[in-house]
């Protein structure tokens, strides 16, 4: 069963008691951390591993440490440097383990957890570290400025008088353990919105789907606080006000971010460290920093500054950019058992130098601009008719979105797994090279996510079960990911390569589905 | 298709990337965001950064916003009124 066995956080504010200490009496301020991300990442993780290995090394991270991966995709910038995938590659080696980042945007943090319990649960690791954390950088603060999402005076969570998220660095790490812990976790739930790329969905529908998952899984009907993402955004915290009153109205709220400030892939990571630590010691939760007359349309309960006594378990969520929503559920009970199901290939289709193949049968779409460069499908050549708005889509989403028509059709509640080291690349590039020229292309902003291409998926093919992007793993990693999915009760997965920007260019994608019962 | 108004639809498909779209595919009239084109809310502020760079005019607020994005037409003509020492 997955324990939270050991846990350690930074925050502008210090370590875990200072910043509980600081949210509490309403100190607490977002800001920045010092300094590179590895080292920071390197001595939480040995702290919560104490001298011990861990089996795998999962990193919940949006962006990873973007300063230096800005300065990297700039002509003649040393491309292995600060991405993801980069950070991945030296935690192995840190850790000597397998270290994969896995991304759902701002969800991360649940999304790893959740993919850290699939491991455990299906006997492939006994330790799993979780860290968490991504660097700020001009980069994702003017992209964040640019879409009109920040509160340039401060962070009020579910307020009349909120305007927006304000950015802060922390960083977090958990080692998960099979045998023994402080904490249980005790659910969690992924879902897809398949809405908008940057708004929720205006009821919360995709993030309220995770949440009773969570609940489900943790064989509760409501849990005794929730944690919740809280931008401080009018369109999230209306969305999510929305979701908790429909299924779990009464059960009071508190949120963070007005004392952390939004850290990213790293918030969701942050807020269950925190949680754990008051359920583990039996403290009052502190209250929302920031907050003073409910502005929401969701009748909830939401819990001002100060601290408030709850009975376990606690719900901590996140959604993020793509859609893609993540739900942890920390108690003191283990999740409901499972019976085992086995998973089959089904279905694979591959981008090849003019179109695409799958199953003996081959299409073309265009000729490609290069030797070594993949085709850019576009609406007209993969579905027949004109979408004006395929314009926007870089190319990892074209293609994800163009293999992922070939393999139709399959249950709404399909898993996707994107495994990629490129990411977004070339999309990360053209976005800095235009910001340091004076002329942002804001639109183009939200497709500097690697998880991006599963928002447009999942929009544009319907797909509403929960999505992860894996960054630094392998094929095989990555197909015993979708396996494990499957065992623990998804309908289907889509399991994706897609590498773009690099020579030479990949894009594939398998169906997963239960494989039949053996005869009797 | 009068010619500062072809201009206008040009800037609209070139900056917001739309695929397979020309500027007689767009209609005066139509409603620019939701449905036809498909635009949306990252759309609508990419196009006010776009306008706002080439004819200088600002869209300040979400009621402005609003009226200027009605239609191809009624964009063409917000410019015109926010600009009238020169052609939109």
């Amino acid at each position: 069963m997955p324990f939270l066995a050991h846990w350690a956080v930074a925050t502008p504010s210090g370590d875990i008691h200072a910043t509980l200490d600081a949210l509490a009496d309403g100190s607490a301020r977002p800001g920045r951390l010092v300094g590179p991300l590895l080292p920071l990442l390197q001595r939480l993780g040995g702290e919560v591993c104490i001298g011990k290995a861990p089996d795998v090394v999962l990193l919940a991270t949006a962006k990873g440490d973007l300063p230096l991966w800005a300065e990297a995709v700039l002509p003649g910038g040393d491309r292995h440097s600060g991405s993801p995938a980069c950070l991945a590659r030296q935690l192995a080696r840190h850790f000597a383990c397998p270290a994969w980042a896995l991304g759902a945007a701002c969800a991360s943090g649940p999304v790893a957890l959740a993919e850290a319990a699939r491991l455990i649960r299906a006997g492939d690791a006994r330790r799993v570290l979780v860290l968490g954390g991504d660097r700020l950088a001009d980069f994702v603060d003017e992209g964040f400025a640019g879409l009109k999402a920040v509160d340039p005076d401060r962070c009020r969570p579910f307020d009349a008088a909120r305007a927006g998220i304000q950015l802060g660095e922390t960083a977090a790490a958990v080692l998960l353990d099979a045998a023994t812990g402080r904490v249980q976790l005790q659910g969690w739930g992924q879902s897809l919105d398949a809405s908008h790329l940057t708004a929720p969905t205006r009821d919360g529908g995709g993030l309220s789907a995770a949440c009773s998952q969570a609940l489900a899984l943790g064989l509760v009907a409501l849990p005794g606080l929730i944690v919740a993402h809280g931008t401080g955004t009018r369109a999230n915290d209306d969305a999510e006000s929305l979701a908790y009153a429909r299924i779990m109205g009464g059960v009071p709220v508190v949120g963070w971010k007005g004392g952390l400030g939004h850290s990213l892939g790293a918030c969701g990571l942050t807020e269950v460290v925190l949680a754990a630590e008051c359920l583990a010691t039996g403290a009052a939760a502190p209250g929302t920093v920031g907050y003073h007359n409910l502005g929401v349309p969701g009748a909830i309960r939401v819990l001002g500054a100060g601290l408030h006594v709850a009975p376990g378990p606690w719900l901590s969520t996140n959604a993020g950019f793509g859609g893609m929503n993540g739900v942890v559920l920390l108690g003191d009970r283990p999740p409901r058992a499972l019976a085992a199901q086995p998973a089959a290939l089904v279905t694979r289709a591959e981008a090849t130098a003019k179109g695409w193949e799958a199953g003996g049968a081959t299409g073309s779409w265009c000729i490609p601009a290069a030797v070594g460069i993949l085709p850019r499908p576009t609406a007209r050549q993969v579905t027949g008719a004109v979408d004006p708005s395929w314009g926007r889509m870089d190319a990892p989403c074209r293609l994800l979105v163009a293999l992922g028509h070939l393999l139709k059709p399959w249950p709404s509640a399909t898993h996707i797994v994107l495994l990629t080291d490129s990411g977004c690349l070339l999309t990360d590039a053209a976005f800095e090279r235009g910001r340091r020229e004076g002329v942002p292309d804001f639109q183009s902003f939200a497709y500097t996510l690697a998880s991006t291409p599963i928002g447009e998926a999942s929009i544009r093919l319907g797909i509403r079960g929960g999505g992860q992007v894996v960054l630094g793993a392998s094929d095989r990693e990555g197909r015993r990911m979708a396996e494990r999915c499957i065992g623990e009760g998804a309908p289907a997965v889509l399991l994706a390569r897609i590498e773009t920007g690099v020579e030479p260019e990949v894009a594939w994608i398998e169906r997963y589905e239960r494989a039949p019962a053996p005869c009797p | 298709m009068d010619e500062s108004l072809r201009s206008l639809a040009m800037l609209i498909i070139t900056g917001l990337h739309l695929e397979d779209v020309t500027p007689e595919d767009i209609d005066p009239q139509a409603p620019l965001f939701g449905e036809g084109l498909g635009l949306d809310s990252i759309d609508a502020l990419e196009l006010a950064l776009l306008v706002s760079r080439k004819y200088q005019v600002r869209i300040g607020d979400a009621d402005t916003g609003k009226k200027a994005f009605a239609s191809l037409a009624a964009l063409h003509q917000f410019i015109r009124e926010q600009q009238p020492s020169t052609k939109a």
